[in-house]
């Protein structure tokens, strides 16, 4: 989306309305067919379901007793996300943007052109996917207003913020990497590795989960309560890149089957490259991790899958692919407890796309200069979401308190949040007073 | 003889020998597996004591040290100003909460290696305070812990909660909470089963 946006939004007619102000762009209704609507309008639809994707994946992972609170966030998260984003996000991310920093209009857009109301839309669904990339991370031990209050931060402001420099100028002015020539089609950088910069900040404010590591660091087993749902989960998730990667063209054109080609190499090389890497370490290969390896896969080709060939898209995935397989051990060295993997396949994954978006440039390949801006911009992401995601995570437990408490951990959070179980008829294993849930 | 006396003339005794971290490893280790025998079997404290603590003196110079420092001691409180009561008065005034939580407790630790159950209830007595009672109540709990000593003081049914939640997270610490999860559940079944008459449902202390 952010290196190809300029010509496809007709320049000339979008410097101008910046001069004009930010609700006079009615003229740019003509600039888009019906067809264009259409695409953008079922993409966004997809990248909505993503949420759905999401919510089974990470509920899979987390053990029986805190299934509900995990499906919880994910539902709420695009909620309270889709009001803050609407509020303040998309002024902040997609209005005129004179200093290249943050976008300063279009705040609770209330009057606009058919066009903008789409790419409205799209966006938000786009900024919903970026915060709950953090809620499988944090899951089993964050209270779920701390959490909330995080996913408003997060839609409000870290990731608006951030994709007013990648992506912003949609009322006017540009983002400074987007002004240095910074690649991220739909969102390595942007959406994901935002995403998964706030999920490490979060994870490290909150410490690991209760005995999840052993007294010499050893990372304990605290398998999923259901793999059926992660591979449902991956699914989903992998059938609405479709819409994410194919609907930021934001055109129905010619282009967007490369695109989606390069999408499904991208999450198919993403699997088989975890699959080999773990043949080769000797070791099982697990669903979770194929699963994860390829939505890692599809997170690394999101930034340059309009823009490389899909040779490139396919090595692109298998590094992804080995990159999914190996941060969890990482992780675990530095006792950083992530129930999901969400930091290495979001976080990780998503800077190797960003900077393979610019070795493997079409017409450009491994231009050094081209390289050096992903790279700037992976780390501007890198600092900007881990430090003010950090600081948010901070202050909330300084204030209201972010952890759970022992008790809370023991009885499950679906219990102690929200007084109801997943599976109240067959939880097998009760380590709460069944007298306190909701009748 | 009061605990808490025992204890500190056994410190006294020891201190010739071991300091700072090594004597409070030998505390600990007496405090869980000794205090409640008597005088004679201190022989086999002193023994253990040796295979891990890196003693040089002769263990007769320990042992008489220790003997020494246990025969000042006066004579006992009276019982009265104890919250320690004897087992017999024990069964008379138990109630339901206390003696389900002690059941569900003891259920949970027996069933662990003997050494993680050595581990689980000093890591209960090191994390007592967090309770934040009145120093009798807590001198029961360890008593009971320590030595097996029935409670008879009463605490609150959130206190009770607090101490299943204590040693859930030592489970989870030593085992993991997979295992964690799966011990707790189990035991609770098990007391369930062995105090299906009780007025007081397990379950409540979860």
């Amino acid at each position: 989306m952010a290196s190809r946006p300029f010509h496809r939004w007709r320049f000339p007619f979008m410097a101008a309305s910046a001069l004009i102000g930010p609700m006079a762009l009615a003229a740019d209704v003509s600039a888009h067919t019906a067809a264009d609507t259409l695409w953008v309008a079922i993409s966004a639809a997809l990248v909505f379901f993503m949420q759905a994707g999401f919510a089974l994946l990470e509920g899979g992972m987390a053990r029986s007793k805190n299934a509900v609170n995990v499906l919880m966030k994910n539902y709420m998260d695009a909620c309270v996300g889709g009001l803050i984003f609407w509020l303040v996000g998309f002024g902040l991310m997609f209005g005129h943007n004179a200093t290249g920093w943050f976008g300063a209009s279009h705040f609770a857009l209330n009057d606009a052109t058919a066009w903008d109301w789409m790419f409205l839309f799209f966006q938000m669904m786009f900024a919903a996917t970026s915060t709950t990339i953090a809620s499988g991370a944090m899951a089993e031990r964050i209270h779920f207003r701390a959490y909330l209050i995080g996913a408003c931060v997060i839609s409000g402001l870290i990731y608006p913020v951030f994709g007013s420099w990648a992506w912003g100028g949609h009322g006017g002015g540009d983002g400074w990497l987007k002004a240095l020539g910074f690649v991220d089609f739909a969102g390595s950088t942007v959406v994901h590795s935002i995403g998964g910069w706030c999920a490490l900040a979060g994870i490290i404010v909150l410490g690991p989960r209760l005995g999840r590591f052993g007294p010499r660091g050893e990372p304990r087993p605290m398998p999923g309560h259901n793999l059926s749902l992660v591979a449902l989960g991956g699914f989903i998730l992998w059938f609405s890149w479709f819409g994410f990667n194919g609907g930021s063209t934001l055109t129905a054109d010619g282009d967007i089957g490369k695109i989606l080609v390069n999408t499904h190499l991208g999450a198919c090389a993403g699997a088989v490259g975890a699959a080999l890497f773990s043949v080769v370490l000797g070791q099982r290969v697990l669903l979770t991790t194929t699963v994860n390896a390829s939505i890692g896969g599809l997170v690394a080709v999101t930034a340059g899958c309009a823009t490389m060939e899909p040779g490139y898209a396919i090595l692109t995935g298998l590094v992804a692919g080995v990159i999914a397989t190996s941060g969890p051990a990482l992780l675990a060295k530095m006792r950083w407890d992530d129930v999901v993997d969400a930091v290495s396949v979001h976080a990780f994954c998503g800077v190797w796309g960003t900077l393979a978006a610019g070795l493997f440039y079409h017409g450009d390949l491994f231009n050094p200069s081209r390289i050096v801006v992903q790279a700037v911009g992976a780390l501007a992401a890198l600092v900007w979401g881990l430090g003010t995601a950090g600081l948010t995570y901070l202050l909330i437990a300084r204030t209201i308190g972010i952890r759970s408490t022992t008790l809370h951990e023991q009885r499950g959070l679906d219990f102690t949040e929200h007084a109801e179980i997943g599976y109240p008829e067959f939880q097998h294993m009760q380590t709460f007073n069944p007298d306190g849930l909701h009748r | 003889m009061e605990f808490e006396q025992k204890k500190m003339a056994v410190e006294q005794g020891l201190t010739p020998f071991l300091s700072g971290e090594s004597l409070a490893h030998a505390l600990r280790l007496w405090e869980l597996k000794y205090a409640g025998d008597p005088v004679f079997a201190l022989v086999r404290f002193i023994n253990e004591l040796y295979e891990h603590a890196s003693l040089t003196a002769p263990r007769t110079k320990v042992l008489q040290s220790l003997i020494r420092a246990l025969n000042k001691l006066p004579d006992p409180i009276p019982k009265v100003q104890a919250p320690i009561a004897h087992p017999a008065k024990v069964e008379e005034s138990q109630n339901d909460a206390v003696h389900t939580c002690c059941l569900l407790v003891d259920t949970l630790i027996d069933r662990l290696p003997h050494d993680e159950g050595v581990g689980v209830r000093q890591y209960l007595l090191d994390h007592l305070k967090q309770l934040k009672q009145p120093e009798p109540i807590l001198n029961a709990i360890r008593a009971w812990l320590s030595q097996r000593q029935p409670i008879t003081a009463p605490i609150p049914e959130t206190v009770l909660t607090r101490i299943v939640n204590l040693v859930y997270v030592a489970l989870c610490e030593y085992e993991g909470p997979t295992k964690a999860d799966r011990a707790l559940h189990e035991a609770v079944l098990i007391v369930e089963k062995s105090i299906s008459d009780s007025k007081f449902p397990v379950r409540r202390l979860l």
